[in-house]
């Protein structure tokens, strides 16, 4: 029996499948192969992966539109999107349609491996939030869909910014998160230099919230790495 | 003639004829300088003079504004083609630079040779170099492309943020580093995107940074010019050549005095893609071997 977890992966194009499903399989996943949202679909019905990597720009059904059939029809196997999705607006869309993770092409190959074993620690923990409308923890409550933040019942004001940012750092609870990671998901920069306004958020945040970034509650600076967020992150969907 | 000289002949030529039509009016039987009938050709003639350079003014206007706006229409018309031609050559990078780092990863894991493994360390630095010129050109694009978040606040409190910039420098320490703040500035205020205009001159201050050497003086000043805001960049460095000043503003470009140091060529570009979203402007003037300035304007609320 093969312990090895499955992958099903999507793409068009041919040099990325068979490229890509080397190095996965080489770091220990099994590896299926579509090549395009249709074909993906029908696989579904006789496999059960443990995770899905879908690639957005693919002809006969684009990876977002398969990512909604997938959610609509129930299916809640952990996705992650490849490809450029657009601008930041769209990106924090993916993560509202229900996926967990996406990764810009072109793209360490590597990178894909830690982002899927990151993604499968969380499923396996029972933590996958993505579909989520409200983020709770503690007292501390996101209401996704009306980008409200409430702490101990009452609102809190945070910019558009900050929310996203601590959208994202609950939504990937207790994983060190990157300055770098910040900046491409949330401000759809990466090595364009300056990390500094990632830290301007966080402060912002820190104040709002009350948290002390010596004893947080919430956040937590992980020293020449990044950030994490350590309380424990429950979804309630309302409606 | 100038313009100041037709708008004089106007007046002048309608206040001759104007006289000379009184004077015939009022003082039937006498000619204000000579005959009753030259004084008619007189008035006319002044007439006539003062409508034709009407007519010219007028005409000239007219063709000035068409000019203008086939020049914006041209300019708006390159530019979305050049945003077309970075989204195709992204769309076309992506996938083989995908493809190349994912089988140098695989030979990377997989050859026993280490003098093999550095060729492919080698490789896939360049791939890695590729990869980023082409995010950063698609970095570039969509920031052309969005709309972006604006929102009031002090030139103090900007100046604050700038001012915790220069931790991120390390070359700074090798600097003469001045930073500067106008008292009549730190008050107003500004509308925009806060974020991106740090990232602008976090990108000046990169820039002072490479292209000076240790004991090199760097000037960070903000002050009110008329009613716009100035932040000037100053550095004593290794300068632009004349001849490039008017082309380092395009993505990827490089002077052509810069082998020795490391860059993609974006960060100008960035400035003043930003720049220009926020209704401002940009300047830039150079010595080789002497310094740069690269001064941006903001308008103010």
């Amino acid at each position: 029996m093969d312990s090895r977890p499955k992958i099903l992966l999507v793409d068009d194009e041919a040099s990325v499948t068979s490229t890509l499903t080397t190095f996965l399989e080489l770091s220990g996943f099994e590896v299926a192969v579509a090549r395009n949202g249709e074909e993906a679909l029908a696989m579904l019905e006789r496999l059960s992966p443990a995770l899905i990597v879908l690639d957005v720009l693919m002809p006969r059904l684009d990876g977002r539109e398969t990512l909604r059939r997938l959610r609509r029809g129930g299916n809640w196997t952990p996705v992650i999107l490849l490809t450029q999705i657009g601008g930041t607006p769209e990106r924090i869309m993916a993560f509202q349609e229900g996926a967990d993770d996406y990764l810009n092409k072109p793209f360490d190959p590597q990178e894909l491996v830690v982002r899927i074993r990151a993604v499968l620690r969380r499923v396996t923990a029972g933590r996958q939030l993505h579909g989520a409308r409200q983020l709770v923890c503690g007292p501390l409550s996101l209401d996704r869909l009306a980008r409200r933040t409430y702490l101990n019942g009452r609102e809190i004001a945070l910019t558009p910014k900050a929310f996203s940012v601590l959208e994202y750092l609950m939504l990937h609870p207790d994983e060190i998160i990157t300055r770098e990671r910040l900046l491409d998901t949330i401000w759809g920069w990466d090595n364009v230099v300056g990390t500094r306004v990632a830290d301007t958020r966080i402060t912002e945040l820190r104040k709002a919230l009350g948290d002390d970034p010596a004893r947080p509650t919430f956040i937590e600076t992980i020293a020449g790495q990044g950030y994490r967020f350590v309380g424990q992150v429950s979804e309630t969907s309302t409606g | 003639m100038s313009r100041k000289g037709w708008w004089l002949l106007l007046p002048l030529g309608l206040g001759l004829a104007g006289v000379m039509l009184l004077a015939r009016v009022t003082l039937p039987g006498t000619g204000l300088f000579l005959s009753r009938d030259l004084d008619l050709l007189l008035i006319l003639f002044g007439l006539s003079l003062a409508i034709f350079a009407a007519g010219v003014l007028i005409v000239k206007e007219v063709m000035e504004h068409l000019r203008q706006q086939s020049i914006e229409q041209a300019r708006a018309e390159a530019f979305a083609e050049h945003l077309r031609f970075l989204q195709r050559l992204d769309h076309e990078f992506k996938n083989p630079l995908t493809a190349l780092r994912a089988g140098l990863g695989t030979l990377a894991l997989t050859l026993p040779d280490e003098n093999q493994q550095q060729i492919v360390r080698t490789l896939d630095m360049e791939a890695q170099r590729l990869s980023r010129l082409v995010t950063d050109l698609r970095k570039l694009a969509e920031l052309e492309r969005l709309p972006p978040e604006f929102q009031e606040f002090s030139v103090g409190d900007f100046y604050a943020e700038i001012s915790e910039l220069g931790r991120e420098q390390p070359e700074l320490r090798e600097r003469q580093y001045i930073l500067y703040l106008a008292p009549e500035a730190a008050n107003r205020r500004l509308v925009g995107d806060p974020d991106l205009l740090l990232l602008a001159v976090h990108n000046l201050l990169d820039n002072a940074c490479k292209y000076t050497a240790p004991g090199d003086r760097i000037e960070l000043r903000i002050f009110m010019v008329e009613d716009s805001l100035a932040i000037q960049m100053t550095d004593t460095g290794i300068g632009i050549p004349e001849a490039e000043v008017p082309l380092v503003w395009e993505e990827l470009y490089r002077g052509g005095n810069t082998h020795d140091i490391p860059g993609n060529g974006i960060g100008l570009a960035l400035i003043k893609t930003i720049i220009e979203r926020h209704q401002g402007s940009a300047d830039l003037h150079s010595r080789v071997g002497q310094g740069t300035t690269v001064t941006l304007y903001l308008p103010l609320v």
